[in-house]
């Protein structure tokens, strides 16, 4: 009996959530359908009762008077899509690496690395005027070649190991995204002055946003990685068997749930970007979040047409996340670990 | 062979009918033109498009961003070089910061009927900076007084009000009239209320506050005295003209719908259209959504903003007192501008986009096209009556195109706002005025706090530097 009493009230409980949980989205959705006069004359919930239901903001955002959803549409899949594959199986690499292997970096070398660089571009770029984007790519690779270097000394000073290194990763996403999004847009527009328009490009968007997803790839991945048993690299290593072909054959299937777990968080954040994508882009990569935002305009908040946008931009996302979760979910997954 | 020579001379045919097609010729020609996401502004850019690409041969490729990313969009790109952009449609506000990206509107734009078929308002102040003109103007805004000839014509209703205040049921004159018909029609028993405004921070409420200010801040002895002192630049935002409209704007909360601190503009227009307040302040959208998709059909009336018969002298330090109401119709916003970035690489065939757009022809059709977001700003556009019916009865279009005619006519009429770092001034405006409605201030607080606030944003920005930009915005000559 007080089983079924504490059921009860669980069941009722789940129901209240439940209710919590839906009716955004049901109130998304009837709005979409509502007339303006509905939505600022006070609360209506139901069609044909509380209002009569109409199509015109569907009309409107289809006509393409409400700006045009099909080219953000294809660039959103476009970009995320390949951006979330490519950070996600790099941040994988990183990752694994980050497991499997000890690394001790002196925090000398990072210092010089800062020091060339910094100093090898204003000396560059201010007394012999080299452009930006050359000056850039000549103290970076040079740097990172001495660092690497100088990484072999017995340097004075702290030795950092692979924490820090994972914390260095996460830690570019710690501080506001206007950073590092308005330091690349200089940076794109001094590169298409030199001739390589990275500027509302596919390539320059897909860049941005693999380095955007890599933190979170990273550290998803490397707890993922450290529950896989070394034993069975181990044994394939015994075979001879090379350390990539290991990643690749091995290790990768193994990890199969938190690759698609990750993607999926990696995915919805690059979906739902909008900082990036307003700097980076103008007419020809425009993604949907900056559409989504164009909704309410000068002329107040156009609630039935933001709605109808917003039903618009989640359903390719429920669309892919149904696909992955119905993958996780798969014996196949669960077989790959055995 | 002769199947071929016919070929031939029908392919030159051809082209030498579609070199005479283009005029200019601007085939090959891509002209990226970016203002808000549409319908409006949007569509009409849009619209215009079709019939320049007709006649030139052009492309126009329409990219369009939120308004509240627009202003930094813009002035990135115009400020890195990027030429993204050949033509870019904004805010007069923004003016100040983007002049120095901007190209002057060539010599033969500025010349013949077309040119002086726009009001001298939008012609020789909103669109020039600097003595220059940098921009055209392809959408005219002010704030009106939206009414209702029910109600403001039912022989009972002007009965009653007449026995209650003494005077007849007109369009209010004064502001103190504004509250009396506010006031009398406010029944939230038979769903109807007195007004509604617009008080929401970022619900573009400052406008509707300086629409009030405007009555008792625009000193005609003083010009360009309304938001600074154009001598030292000193913020006049705390002054005792300022203090009686802000206490004004905040007593309507009594006579707008429950909630109305949580209403923007957007929510004052329906509010109006379907009949739920007897009036309402809002640009020229509120008059078109109610006769074309509201419950008042056929009732529309739009007057010109009410007037004071004082008026705050900020040099003598005293209330100026008129025999007459002096009005000051505010031209909050001022309508939605065009202008060339310096860096587009197709200027000339970008300045000839903009003349089609603001030509008499294609924005008369726009003005009267549904959820375009252009009003009018040329003569041609408050004389051609007929032009409207699609949208009004008659007696509703000549009291809409009065109004805005007789506002932009007034010899007192106020201009918004323009100011280098405009959002940085109207974001500390936002906040302190949001606390005076809310009640956590009092009106007197949250103006001192704006008023130190702005002066302090003026030295940061250079006080020199901020006063000219200041006078060349209301016209003053440089000191």
């Amino acid at each position: 009996m007080e089983n079924r009493s504490l059921r009860t009230i669980g069941l009722v409980g789940c129901l209240v959530w439940l209710f919590f949980s839906f009716f955004p989205l049901y109130w998304v959705f009837v709005t979409a359908f509502k007339p303006p006069l509905a939505v600022s004359q006070g609360a209506t919930y139901i069609p044909f009762i509380d209002f009569q239901p109409t199509l015109q903001a569907f009309r409107d955002a289809f006509s393409g008077i409400r700006g045009d959803f099909f080219g953000p549409i294809v660039a959103s899949i476009s970009i995320s899509v390949v951006a979330t594959a490519l950070s996600v199986f790099l941040g994988a690499m990183a990752a694994y690496s980050l497991v499997r292997f000890e690394f001790r970096i002196r925090l000398m070398s990072g210092l010089m690395f800062g020091v060339i660089s910094i100093g090898g571009f204003v000396l560059l770029n201010g007394t012999f005027d080299i452009d930006v984007p050359y000056a850039l790519l000549i103290v970076l690779v040079l740097a990172l070649v001495v660092s690497i270097w100088m990484n072999k000394f017995a340097l004075p000073g702290p030795v950092l190991g692979n924490n820090d290194v994972t914390f260095w990763f996460v830690s570019q996403r710690m501080f506001p995204p206007i950073v590092s999004a308005f330091a690349l847009f200089l940076l794109y527009a001094e590169v298409g002055r030199a001739g390589f328009p990275l500027l509302d490009s596919y390539l320059g968007m897909v860049l941005a946003y693999t380095a955007f997803g890599l933190p979170f790839s990273v550290w998803l991945m490397r707890d993922f990685f450290s529950t896989v048993p070394v034993e069975v690299e181990e044994a394939a290593q015994v075979d001879n068997i090379g350390r990539m072909r290991i990643f690749i054959q091995i290790v990768l299937p193994m990890s199969l749930p938190g690759l698609l777990a990750t993607s999926m968080i990696v995915l919805a954040f690059i979906w739902n970007e909008f900082l990036f994508a307003l700097l980076l882009t103008s007419g020809d990569w425009q993604t949907l979040p900056i559409l989504l935002a164009g909704q309410q305009s000068s002329r107040g908040d156009e609630w039935w047409a933001i709605s109808v946008a917003a039903l618009i931009a989640i359903i390719p996302m429920v669309v892919i996340a149904a696909i992955l979760g119905r993958m996780m979910r798969s014996g196949l997954l669960s077989g790959s670990i055995k | 062979m002769k199947r071929l020579l016919l070929s031939t001379v029908a392919f030159a045919a051809l082209g030498a009918g579609t070199a005479m097609a283009c005029e200019p010729d601007y085939t090959g020609v891509t002209l990226n033109v970016s203002t808000q996401n549409g319908p409006a502004i949007a569509s009409a850019l849009a619209a215009a498009a079709v019939g320049w690409e007709e006649r030139t041969c052009g492309t126009v490729n329409v990219i369009e961003f939120p308004f509240g990313e627009l202003y930094p969009k813009f002035l990135t790109a115009m400020s890195q070089q990027t030429g993204d952009f050949d033509v870019i449609g904004f805010v007069p506000a923004w003016l100040p910061d983007f002049s120095t990206f901007l190209s002057s509107m060539p010599a033969e734009l500025q010349e013949g009927s077309n040119w002086d078929d726009i009001h001298p308002v939008y012609r020789e102040r909103l669109m020039t900076w600097n003595g220059e003109v940098k921009s055209a103007t392809m959408d005219g805004d002010m704030h009106m007084l939206n009414l209702r000839a029910d109600l403001l014509e039912d022989p009972d209703e002007m009965a009653a009000f007449e026995a209650a205040y003494g005077y007849p049921l007109a369009a209010p004159v004064t502001w103190a009239q504004y509250y009396d018909q506010a006031e009398f029609f406010h029944r939230p028993d038979d769903g109807l209320f007195g007004t509604a405004e617009a008080y929401r921070r970022g619900g573009q409420q400052f406008w509707y506050f300086f629409s009030h200010a405007a009555s008792y801040t625009n000193n005609p002895s003083n010009p360009g005295s309304m938001f600074f002192d154009p001598e030292t630049m000193d913020a006049q935002i705390n002054n005792p003209g300022w203090l009686r409209a802000l206490e004004e704007y905040k007593r309507g909360l009594d006579f707008n719908p429950p909630g109305a601190l949580n209403n923007g503009s957007g929510d004052v227009r329906p509010l109006y259209a379907g009949g739920t307040v007897a009036m309402n302040i809002d640009w020229a959208d509120s008059g078109v959504l109610g006769s074309t998709e509201g419950s008042i059909e056929g009732h529309v009336r739009t007057a010109m903003l009410p007037g004071s018969t004082e008026i705050w002298n900020h040099v003598s330090g005293e209330w100026d007192t008129f025999d007459e109401v002096v009005h000051s119709p505010f031209l909050a916003f001022g309508g939605w501008q065009l202008a060339v970035p310096a860096d587009s690489e197709n200027p000339e065939a970008a300045w000839d986009f903009v003349a089609e757009v603001i030509s008499p022809e294609v924005s008369g059709q726009a003005i009267v096209t549904a959820n375009s977001g252009v009003n009018p700003y040329r003569f041609s556009h408050y004389d051609n009556l007929e032009n409207w019916s699609s949208v009004f009865s008659e007696e509703e279009a000549a009291s809409y195109l009065g109004a805005q005619r007789a506002s932009l006519d007034a010899p007192n009429v106020a201009l918004d706002l323009r100011l280098p770092g405009f959002f940085s001034y109207t974001e500390i405006l936002e906040i302190e005025l949001s606390k005076a409605l809310a009640g956590q201030v009092t009106p007197q607080e949250a103006l001192d706090a704006i008023a130190e606030g702005w002066d302090a944003l003026t030295d940061e920005f250079g006080r020199d530097t901020q006063l000219a930009a200041y006078r060349a915005s209301v016209g003053l000559p440089p000191m």
